[in-house]
């Protein structure tokens, strides 16, 4: 998910028909530069060097949506729909990794296995959706900014939240409980799945957070901190 | 079939490929006729082409249901992708990714591109 302007200016995008290093190559209209959606940066083209910013989103189901966000608007759909049989083998298939089958060369988790992935002035962060599943929590920092990411592992309601940034902060002070997300120093309470205040103060932000397969997350940033 | 859907869809990734795995392996020719991508060096790495810009169509000019409307097309374990900026929240189905990769639209008056 990005915001689409580039240099001021609104672009749009589709897919380009191409892969590169096994993930979607998009093309704005535009300038029929070609750009990757794993890094939202440009590879070929006159846009060449850019990069498109990130744009906050959260992740949840029809149902979760509906009870989160009554007044919500949804994308039309020509019809209800069945996917899942033409795709099915590369799903289920854990040693077919990418359009190709390239090799999984990672041994911190397997290549399939699912991570939400941050991108911070420090650099990328992913969490492994084991870890969420188990934890149902993860908070990352660095100078510049704080993010707590919440996971129901009932819904799979995922999000990332822009915590008011402090050095001292840690993922010890806060606390999940009864589908909230509470910072105990000040005891200042939040939806953990809409962000909203549940003690009267301000509400959260959305932060970016991209999921993916940690083969192709690995691959774009094998730099990437960790927490598994 | 239900089942399978619900596995598919808990398993979406930012790096879609899905599209592509939908058009190139449900047509009705054999592996060996399948036309060879197209490889090109970008930055280190092979690009490969196997369609044509616009062959997956995204969307230029979405349109938006109420939930009432929507309750008769989207399933309940349905994955949607969510924006919001506080006074209007969209969500966008696996379903429309798995279809057309890419989603023009604006919120707030913020162009964006929802894709994953």
């Amino acid at each position: 998910m990005y915001a689409a302007d580039v240099d001021s200016e609104r672009h749009t995008f589709q897919a380009s028909g191409s892969l590169w290093q096994d993930a979607l190559v998009m093309q704005d209209l535009e300038s029929k530069s070609l750009w990757s959606q794993v890094s939202g940066k440009c590879i070929m083209g006159d846009k060449l060097g850019q990069e498109l910013e990130l744009f906050p989103s959260m992740m949840t189901t029809y149902a979760e949506f509906k009870q989160l966000f009554p007044d919500g608007v949804l994308l039309a759909k020509p019809e209800k729909g069945e996917q899942g049989a033409p795709y099915e083998k590369y799903f289920s298939n854990p040693d077919k990794l990418g359009m190709f089958g390239r090799a999984n060369d990672f041994e911190r988790l397997k290549g399939k296995d699912i991570i939400y992935g941050l991108r911070l002035a420090k650099g990328e962060v992913a969490i492994s959706k084991a870890y969420l599943h188990d934890k149902g929590f993860a908070f990352v920092a660095d100078s510049k900014s704080s993010i707590a990411v919440t996971f129901d592992s009932k819904s799979g309601t995922v999000a990332a939240y822009l915590i008011p940034h402090s050095n001292n902060i840690q993922a010890a002070d806060f606390l999940i409980s009864d589908n909230r997300l509470t910072f105990s120093v000040n005891d200042k309470t939040w939806n953990m799945k809409t962000g909203k205040s549940a003690s009267g103060h301000g509400d959260l932000s959305l932060a970016p957070i991209l999921s993916s397969y940690w083969f192709a997350w690995v691959s774009f940033f094998p730099e990437t901190e960790l927490i598994k | 079939m239900k089942e399978i859907r619900m596995r598919v869809h808990t398993q979406l990734t930012a790096t879609s490929i899905i599209a592509f795995l939908v058009v190139f392996f449900t047509t009705d020719l054999s592996l060996a006729q399948r036309p060879k991508p197209k490889e090109t060096q970008v930055l280190g790495h092979t690009m490969y082409t196997l369609l044509k810009p616009g062959d997956i169509p995204a969307i230029f000019e979405p349109e938006f249901i109420t939930i009432d409307e929507a309750d008769s097309l989207y399933w309940n374990d349905e994955i949607l992708m969510v924006v919001t900026d506080g006074k209007t929240t969209k969500g966008y189905s696996a379903w429309h990714l798995d279809h057309h990769e890419v989603v023009n639209d604006f919120l707030g008056g913020v162009a964006i591109a929802v894709t994953w």
